[in-house]
């Protein structure tokens, strides 16, 4: 299970799916969030080694730079960190790729709040 | 396949019904809210385009560069309580605003994302050459009006929504 004080990095273009997953992740007692809104930033974060970072939930779809950008720069240097992609069934074909680019695993939008803890803590043991 | 050419009855068939049937899933999942359509069972798209309060329109062009339109309308009160539903599932939130705030606004936007790309990829799976843009929101009906320019045929069908009101989905063919 992920240590509760590790750091959780959020990174969505919509406040709305940011703040759902914080709301999740808090009732679960995980408070350490971080969040951005495209993958530059996220990037930036992740590469700056100031952060205890335990798993990274990534959008796939998003603006400046999306997610599967921001995986494949981030595995060129550090392919141990958990980076849970977060996406539509719609974008099957896009989970197929973030999967040969080294991501951990994925969930499926909409994480709702009455859900999301149990869906988050399959993904949580496995880490 | 090109499908400028199809009959009504294959463009309701090949993108009003995916579209229709992804906005109720969606619907269901995404704001716990029960809708439903007759297009799925007998009735004929109607021919008349009204744009009531909120809306967002796709444009779907074809290989021969021809663009039509998927717009779905809302009135503001059902605007505002879909909105405010999304934000109760996604959020866990009791908290509900009786105006189109942004908060509304970005919670339909999210929702309406989802039914795009589930609905456009299940056309696509059926090889018909269509390229959808990005959504664009409406917010008065003088937004509205540069959509019916060039307009031959108008298809729309109501969905309902359970004990909340009724949006409409209109295709707009040039």
């Amino acid at each position: 299970m992920l240590d509760k004080e590790k750091v959780i990095l959020l990174v969505d273009d919509t406040m709305i799916m940011r703040e759902g997953l914080r709301r999740v992740l808090a009732s679960m007692g995980y408070e350490n969030i971080l969040q951005a809104e495209n993958g530059k930033q996220a990037l930036k974060i992740m590469l700056s080694g100031e952060h205890d970072i335990g798993v990274v939930f990534m959008d796939i779809v998003m603006p400046v730079m999306d997610g599967k950008t921001a995986l494949k720069t981030l595995r060129e240097t550090n392919k141990a960190l958990p980076v849970v992609m977060v996406t539509s069934k719609a974008d099957k074909d896009s989970i197929i790729e973030c999967s040969k680019l080294g991501m951990t695993s994925y969930v499926l939008k909409p994480v709702s709040a009455a859900d999301g803890p149990a869906i988050l803590s399959d993904i949580f043991i496995k880490l | 396949m090109d499908i400028t050419g199809l009959s009504t009855d294959n463009i309701r068939n090949s993108v009003l019904l995916p579209f229709v049937s992804e906005t109720i899933n969606t619907m269901n999942t995404m704001a716990g809210i029960k809708a439903s359509s007759d297009l799925l069972t007998y009735h004929d798209p109607l021919d008349v385009f009204t744009f009531k309060d909120f809306a967002v329109s796709i444009n779907t062009t074809f290989t021969n560069g021809v663009t039509n339109n998927i717009v779905m309308i809302f009135d503001l009160n059902t605007a505002i309580i879909v909105g405010n539903q999304i934000r109760t599932v996604l959020l866990g939130t009791a908290e509900s605003s009786s105006v189109l705030t942004d908060d509304i606004n970005e919670a339909l936007a999210e929702m309406l994302n989802i039914i795009i790309g589930l609905a456009t990829r299940e056309i696509n799976e059926t090889n018909h050459k269509i390229t959808f843009g990005a959504p664009l929101y409406l917010y008065s009906k003088e937004d509205s009006e540069f959509l019916l320019q060039g307009i031959k045929q108008i298809m729309t069908v109501p969905i309902e929504l359970n004990k909340i009101g009724r949006i409409h989905l209109s295709y707009l063919t040039r």
